[in-house]
């Protein structure tokens, strides 16, 4: 039998094994949002939201792509290209 | 040669950042920027919070993390200190051979304390375990220590659940990342650049005007 117990927020850790990936979404936007918030340069008018959204998106598409791009070389080379020269 | 722009120093919004993330950028006048990055470090702060629970904070297990983690200010260390708040030293050991010396408390309860002066070091409570203060004797000191005892008997359970596996990481990692970041947004607030959009305006003019012929 299997006891499940009611979630409780900041208690227990919720079920996400199965989608644990997808936590990398709003950890890159996050993260973007805290350094270009600091780093975008003023506008013409001091603070420009518009620039700091524009910035903040290509930011965190940028760490995605990163990381995704590190995942596939990752496989490549223990998948793939190790098991041919070991 | 560009010169290096002017930078300021504010302690005071320094000590504000310290504190709170992005307090310090509101005290300076920088609201938007204020709000923004401490809606980004609380944010991955919380994030991990939620994801891993409590335990994503812990200065006594994982304290390489933790390092990082007490980049966020005071409130990684109140966290941390509601966690380790619910930690009892346990019963038995990894291989099953028992600790402490059951008696049975004032009320009726069941209570472990320590036989032979050895004290285990705290952890978190298995599902069916609760936590009682014991008076314990070591060395010939009486101490009043937590100890993990079987819930049942006090119809009660953990007050929090460890996280496990990659979730865990993925919940340190978070607020690894929020320490980080705020770090970036404590020196901002600390050392403003002073002519952020001057210097910017300079160097972009720098890079698409070509020289002037001699």
């Amino acid at each position: 039998m299997t006891l499940v117990l009611a979630y409780r927020p900041f208690l227990d850790a919720p079920n996400l094994h199965d989608v644990w990936y997808l936590l990398i979404l709003p950890l890159a936007l996050l993260v973007s949002v805290a350094y270009k918030a600091v780093r975008v340069p003023d506008g013409e008018r001091g603070f420009s939201l518009t620039i700091f959204l524009r910035q903040t998106i290509a930011m965190a598409a940028q760490v995605v792509l990163a990381i995704g791009a590190l995942y596939l070389l990752s496989f490549l080379v223990i998948d793939k290209l190790l098991p041919i020269v070991l | 040669m560009e010169k290096a722009p002017p930078h300021g120093f504010d302690p005071i919004a320094g000590l504000l950042a310290a504190v709170l993330p992005g307090l310090g950028h509101v005290y300076s006048g920088r609201v938007k920027r204020g709000l923004l990055a401490g809606g980004g470090v609380l944010g991955l702060f919380l994030g991990g919070l939620l994801i891993g629970g409590v335990d994503a904070i812990d200065s006594e297990e994982d304290q390489y993390w933790f390092l990082g983690q007490a980049l966020v200010g005071p409130l990684s260390f109140a966290v941390d200190a509601w966690h380790q708040g619910m930690k009892a030293h346990p019963v038995v050991n990894e291989v099953g051979e028992q600790l402490m010396d059951m008696r049975t408390g004032a009320n009726g309860e069941r209570i472990y304390i320590a036989s032979d002066g050895f004290i285990a070091p705290k952890r978190n409570l298995y599902p069916g375990e609760t936590r009682v203060m014991a008076q314990v004797e070591v060395s010939g000191t009486t101490l009043t220590l937590p100890v993990a005892t079987p819930g049942s008997a006090l119809g009660a359970s953990p007050a929090m659940s460890e996280s496990l596996s990659k979730l865990n990481e993925i919940a340190m990692l978070y607020i690894l990342c929020a320490g980080l970041c705020n770090l970036i947004v404590f020196l901002d607030a600390l050392m403003p650049n002073l002519h952020h959009a001057k210097d910017s305006d300079a160097r972009k003019a720098a890079k698409t005007d070509p020289e002037p012929a001699a």
